[in-house]
C-alpha cells in the first residue's frame, strides 16, 4: 500500500508538491516549463502509441501523463507499462500539447477531490486496483507500475508512475518506538515467522459453495501481472512478490 | 413535497407512550429448529475464499534481511496444489489458472469436512 500527502492550498500547487516528491528537483521545471515549451511545439511533436487508441502525453524520468480518447482503456494495461517503459527511453524529451496542460489541472483538481479532506492535507491510500468512483482508479500495474487514471468526457487521462517514482513517492510509516528493545533486536532475530504466498481472495455465496465440485474455475481478485501477497500466518501482510519456480518447490521473488 | 404532505394530512391529537418489554427468561426453546439445515436461507451469503500458493518459515533475523528481489522458497513443491481456505480452513484444492484477465482456481478436490 502507497501513501500519497498532499499540501498546499491550490490545486496547482498540490499537484507540484506530488511531482516534487515523484521527480525531486525536475518537476518544477516539468510543470514551470510546459507552459513554454507548448507554444513552440508542433503537433508532430506529440506521438501515438497506435492509431486505433490514439495515445498522447508525455513521459518524465518515470511519470508519465496521458490521455487517449479510447473507451477501451481496461484492456490495455499491460500494454501501457511496456509503453511506459519505452516512453521513458525513447520521447523523453516530447512535451504536451495544450489539451494535456488542461489535463494536468484536471487531474491536479481530480486528485485533490479525492484525496483532500478539506484541509489540503489528505491522505490517500492506494491499494491494489483501488476503485474510486465510476470515472477514477488507481491500479498498481505488474511491473510495478502505479497508474491513476480519471475520465473526463469520454477521455481517459492516465498518470503512470515507474517503480522508481513510486519508491520515491512512499511514505514510509514512522518507526515504531520500541524503547529498549529497539537496540536488542538480536534479542529475537531467532525466533520464527511463518509465512505464506496468497494468490488472492474470490468472494462467493453460500449456494455457490455449496456446488463447488472439482472442475469449477474460481476466480480470484489477483489480476495477471499483479504481484502476490506475502502475509504472516497471523495475517498482516510484510511484502508481495511474484510466482517462481525455485529447484522443485515453488519461490516467491519479492517485489516489495 | 412535504410541505403538499402537511397540508394533506392535519395534526391529530395522538397519544405517546412509553413502549414496555416483557421480561423473559434465557431458555433453549421448543420442538424442532427452525431453520436446520435450511441452506436457501444463506446460500446469497458471501463468505471469502483465499488462494494460499504456499508457505515458509524464516527467522526474524532472515526475515528483516529481505530485500527488494530477494527468493523465498516455499514448502511446495512445483506441482503441489493450492489451498482454498474458508475462515482458515483448508476447503479445497486446485491449481492457478488463468481467467480472462485474472488469475483462478480450478478446483481438483474438495476437502471432507472434518480434514
Amino acid at each position: 500500500m502507497y501513501r500519497f500527502r498532499l499540501y498546499g492550498a491550490s490545486e496547482r500547487e498540490a499537484l507540484v508538491k506530488i511531482l516534487d516528491q515523484c521527480f525531486q528537483n525536475w518537476s518544477r521545471e516539468w510543470l514551470g516549463g510546459a507552459a513554454k515549451l507548448v507554444s513552440s511545439l508542433t503537433t508532430a511533436d506529440h506521438f501515438r502509441l497506435d492509431e486505433k487508441v490514439n495515445w498522447r502525453g508525455m513521459s518524465y524520468h518515470g511519470a508519465t501523463l496521458a490521455y487517449s480518447s479510447s473507451t477501451d482503456f481496461s484492456k490495455r494495461l499491460a500494454v501501457e507499462t511496456g509503453w511506459c517503459d519505452s516512453v521513458v527511453a525513447r520521447k523523453a524529451s516530447l512535451v504536451w500539447d495544450e489539451a494535456i496542460c488542461d489535463c494536468i489541472d484536471a487531474l491536479a483538481r481530480q486528485i485533490l477531490l479525492l484525496t483532500s479532506d478539506g484541509s489540503g492535507t489528505g491522505m490517500f491510500n492506494v491499494s491494489e486496483a483501488t476503485e474510486i468512483n465510476d470515472n477514477s482508479t488507481w491500479r498498481m500495474h505488474g511491473a510495478g507500475y502505479l497508474w491513476y487514471g480519471i475520465k473526463v468526457d469520454q477521455e481517459w487521462l492516465a498518470f503512470i508512475l515507474s517503480p522508481q517514482v513510486i519508491d520515491a513517492l512512499f511514505v514510509p510509516s514512522l518507526p515504531v518506538r520500541m524503547g529498549a528493545l529497539n537496540n536488542r533486536l538480536h534479542a529475537v532475530s531467532n525466533g520464527i515467522c511463518k509465512l505464506e504466498l496468497i494468490a488472492g481472495v474470490a468472494e462467493v455465496s453460500i449456494g455457490e459453495l455449496h456446488t463447488l465440485s472439482p472442475g469449477h474455475v474460481i476466480q480470484l481478485d489477483k489480476v495477471i501481472g499483479q504481484p502476490f501477497k506475502l502475509h504472516t500466518t497471523e495475517g498482516r501482510e510484510v511484502g508481495n512478490g511474484y510466482l517462481a519456480a525455485c529447484g522443485n518447490n515453488k519461490a516467491v521473488q519479492l517485489a516489495k | 413535497m412535504s410541505q403538499q404532505i402537511t397540508e394533506q394530512m392535519p395534526m391529530e391529537e395522538t397519544s405517546v407512550k412509553p413502549v414496555k418489554l416483557q421480561q423473559i427468561s434465557e431458555g433453549q426453546g421448543q420442538g424442532q429448529n427452525m431453520f436446520g439445515g435450511n441452506l436457501s436461507l444463506i446460500r446469497d451469503v458471501k463468505v471469502k475464499l483465499e488462494a494460499v500458493v504456499g508457505g515458509t518459515e524464516l527467522t526474524v533475523g532472515e526475515l528483516f534481511d529481505l530485500k527488494n528481489q530477494s527468493v523465498i522458497q516455499l514448502n511446495a513443491s512445483t506441482n503441489a496444489p493450492i489451498d482454498v481456505r474458508l475462515d482458515g480452513k483448508v476447503i479445497a484444492r486446485g491449481h492457478l489458472v488463468v481467467v480472462g484477465d485474472n488469475f483462478g482456481i480450478c478446483i481438483e478436490e474438495i476437502l471432507p469436512v472434518n480434514e
